[in-house]
């Protein structure tokens, strides 16, 4: 059993977005500051989203039902993250694998076309019920490779995919499991996209994080995942530790069910406990990947706060490339946040072009060098949940 | 587990049983018995099926009326839930703290808000449905309301794993105890009814929804839909004399791997599904004694939450055991175990 706050070594990462289809491909993406919006008819109108072109989707997606495809984006992200760690079905046997994901529209019930059928009265078959009983996505992942570790999926809204994989580090710490997948995986579903309208926090134009006119966010889908592993594990195989996380907090705002406190009182205190549990100071992150969702509320809070908390620490969003992908955000997030350590920069914060006056923070404008090995990652949900990661790079 | 064992300071249970402890303990002396009904539309006309149903009128006990206003119906059985357990544990309203944790399990989530919201949807066709519906539509409504009303800041975390929802949960609130993350962690299961459930009862099993429910009927369909909240507010292992007792292991693991202790008490979530009843049958043949408490609450995904409730406030009442083994079955051959230790009788204020 390791120390409550011994790092835990990360040996695989997995990746499947808008900006690309894997974790190689999504680097080339985001230090070409590539936007790969397309548009979206919801309710007669069409609106910028971040989806996965017909190339990249898994095998099995489209014939999936709705549900369904969650599972498939995470079994997808899981397979590259195990390949990458080179973790082959014979060590998955040999270990206890835990799967730990978060997820929105995975874990929702929410088929329209029965649903209208059942107001309806007209009786609808229940093959839709029986697909949702079978979506849970951490099942799906756990069910595609054969484990039998302690399984969670993770509903915590959009901060899901970063609780997901603080939470499984301390599966592992805690021996519970040697092996854990963790991350998030959400799709792109027309009910969810009618709620954010709802809510008008959309923008209408492609998204633009921390910007002075930014109107909102635009949404996402795909899947974000790491191979957390023990060292014990890792010495058993000779593995390659690609990434360490360092350190995680999790504090709710208890302040509005869909807005975040304007002080970023819950956003500030997760942020103290991962820099606590990491043994680090504010001056020790090199940068930052900020939850930047384009939204007014939560780019103000980060903007104020980080200025504050964190002076001179580059920050910014890739919302911007890959849409607010919701439960899978944080995982998506953490994989950029690990590839940008290993590549020793990050990219410019696409859709940024003026600041706001209202707050002190300007995310980064051009790809830019980092040299030290800590990385954070932030997300923000719904209910004012807040999450936050810091890696440290394997140099 | 790893020492000090999580203490139970604090229950809050509310079913179709009706609210609190005491109404818990008589429908155990009772046997149990759906409360309600939920009209279903069949190929023969609609039908009434039994439900274990909640009244959430009492929530204005514990929430200011401007707060319930955009309160949704699974968030008010939590809050009830809740209130009642720090209630029991003699803890006031709101607890105004960042260093307890809220673990929330639910099978299905805020799912008569969800079917709401398609509701605002399709009636509004061109217009934007209700933002309100949405926003409490999503699984973790119920923990953000609980964490606004009880201004608590710590941790939070809402599981949906259907079945395995409450040992997968538990796990996690039992890690922050003893990681020392927290030094308390409000867990909760919760689950509501709707009609589309209602729908899927009947269409699932037709005429076998309608009850009464028995658990060890292994080759009868008898579950009948429940809803409720059970609520347990867990401590670190010391300094709680007062506590119900202590959660000793948990595990997540396979059916054919749970070896129940000679010297506990089996309580089978068994809650009358055929498709988990052989790996319930094989575990009733193994253990001396053996209940489930199914027939109380009725069936729902977070039921385990139940099980380790009403066995401590049996014990509690010198009507239980001292020892319990909980076991919750999926119908993927995943097991949940939860085993405790009670201390009968020293609570003595039931």
């Amino acid at each position: 059993m390791m120390q409550i706050d011994e790092a835990v070594p990360i040996t695989g990462l997995g990746c499947l977005c808008a900006a690309g289809r894997s974790v190689p491909k999504l680097t080339e993406t985001l230090f070409a500051g590539r936007r790969c919006v397309a548009w979206r008819q919801i309710r007669g109108n069409s609106y910028p989203v971040f989806q996965l072109d017909s190339h990249s989707v898994p095998a099995g997606y489209y014939e999936e039902a709705e549900c369904e495809r969650c599972g498939r984006l995470a079994m997808a992200a899981a397979d590259e993250a195990l390949i990458h760690a080179g973790l082959t079905g014979e060590h998955l046997q040999r270990r206890r694998v835990g799967v730990c994901l978060g997820t929105t529209v995975g874990s929702a019930m929410n088929n329209e076309t029965f649903y209208r059928d059942f107001r309806a009265g007209r009786m609808p078959e229940i093959e839709p019920i029986r697909r949702y009983l079978r979506a849970n996505p951490a099942t799906m992942v756990a069910q595609a490779f054969g484990l039998t570790g302690p399984c969670q999926t993770i509903t915590n809204a959009c901060s899901s995919g970063g609780v997901a994989i603080g939470h499984a580090a301390q599966w592992v710490r805690a021996g519970l499991c040697d092996v854990a997948i963790a991350g998030g995986a959400d799709m792109l579903c027309n009910v969810i996209h009618a709620g954010f309208l709802s809510l008008l926090v959309t923008d209408a134009e492609p998204c633009r994080p921390f910007d002075r006119d930014r109107r909102g966010l635009n949404l996402g889908e795909g899947a974000g995942v790491v191979v957390l592993e023990s060292r014990q594990s890792i010495r058993q195989r000779d593995a390659t530790i690609q990434a360490w996380l360092r350190g995680y907090g999790n504090a709710s705002d208890a302040y509005h069910i869909s807005a975040p406190e304007p002080g970023g009182r819950g956003l500030r205190r997760a942020l103290e406990q991962a820099l606590t549990q990491a043994h680090l100071y504010p001056k020790d992150i090199d940068f930052i990947n900020a939850h930047g969702t384009a939204t007014p509320e939560n780019d103000r809070v980060e903007g104020r706060l980080f200025p504050d908390m964190f002076p001179g620490v580059p920050f910014g969003s890739t919302k911007g490339f890959t849409g607010h992908t919701l439960g899978a955000a944080g995982g998506i997030e953490a994989v950029i946040t690990i590839l940008c350590l290993q590549e020793k920069r990050i990219p410019a914060s696409i859709g940024f072009h003026e600041p706001d006056p209202d707050f002190a923070g300007r995310p980064v404008v051009e790809n830019t060098p980092i040299a030290g090995r800590y990385g954070l990652s932030d997300s923000v949900a719904f209910g004012g949940n807040n999450a936050a990661l810091i890696f440290q790079g394997q140099s | 587990m790893t020492e000090p064992h999580p203490a139970i300071i604090g229950v809050g249970l509310v079913g179709g049983f009706g609210l609190g402890k005491q109404a818990a303990i008589e429908a155990l002396r009772t046997g149990g018995r759906p409360n309600g009904t939920v009209p279903v539309m069949s190929s023969s006309g609609q039908r009434q099926l039994p439900a274990y149903q909640v009244d959430t009128s009492p929530v204005s006990r514990f929430v200011a009326p401007a707060a319930l206003r955009r309160m949704n119906r699974f968030a008010k059985i939590a809050v009830l839930g809740a209130s009642l357990a720090l209630e029991d544990a003699g803890w006031s309203i709101p607890l105004k703290r960042d260093d307890i944790g809220l673990v929330i399990a639910s099978g299905y989530g805020a799912s008569k808000s969800t079917f709401d919201f398609l509701d605002s949807m399709i009636d509004g066709e061109g217009q934007f449905p209700s933002p309100t519906l949405f926003s409490n539509s999503v699984h973790s409504s119920a923990a953000s309301h609980l964490s606004i009303v009880l201004e608590l800041g710590g941790p939070c975390l809402t599981v949906s794993q259907f079945e395995m929802s409450t040992i997968s949960a538990l796990l996690t609130a039992c890690q922050w105890l003893q990681q020392d993350h927290v030094k308390a962690v409000l867990f909760g299961a919760v689950d509501e009814v709707c009609p589309v459930l209602g729908y899927c009862y009947d269409r699932f099993f037709g005429t076998d929804a309608y009850g009464p429910m028995e658990p060890f009927a292994w080759d009868r369909q008898t579950a009948v839909m429940g809803e409720g909240a059970a609520f347990l507010l867990l401590t670190r292992g010391t300094d709680n004399s007062n506590a119900y007792g202590h959660i000793d292991r948990l595990a997540w693991t396979q059916n054919q791997d749970v070896t129940v202790p000679g010297d506990s008490l089996l309580v089978l979530g068994a809650d009358g599904h055929t498709c988990c009843a052989a790996n319930y049958r094989r575990l009733s043949e193994t253990a001396a004694t053996q209940t489930a408490y199914t027939p109380v609450y009725g069936s729902l995904p977070g039921g385990q939450a139940f099980d380790v409730a009403i066995a401590a406030i049996a014990a509690e009442q010198d009507s239980g055991c001292s020892r319990i083994c909980s076991v919750k079955c999926d119908a993927n051959g995943n097991c949940g175990v939860i085993e405790c230790t009670f201390d009968q009788g020293r609570r003595g204020h039931a």
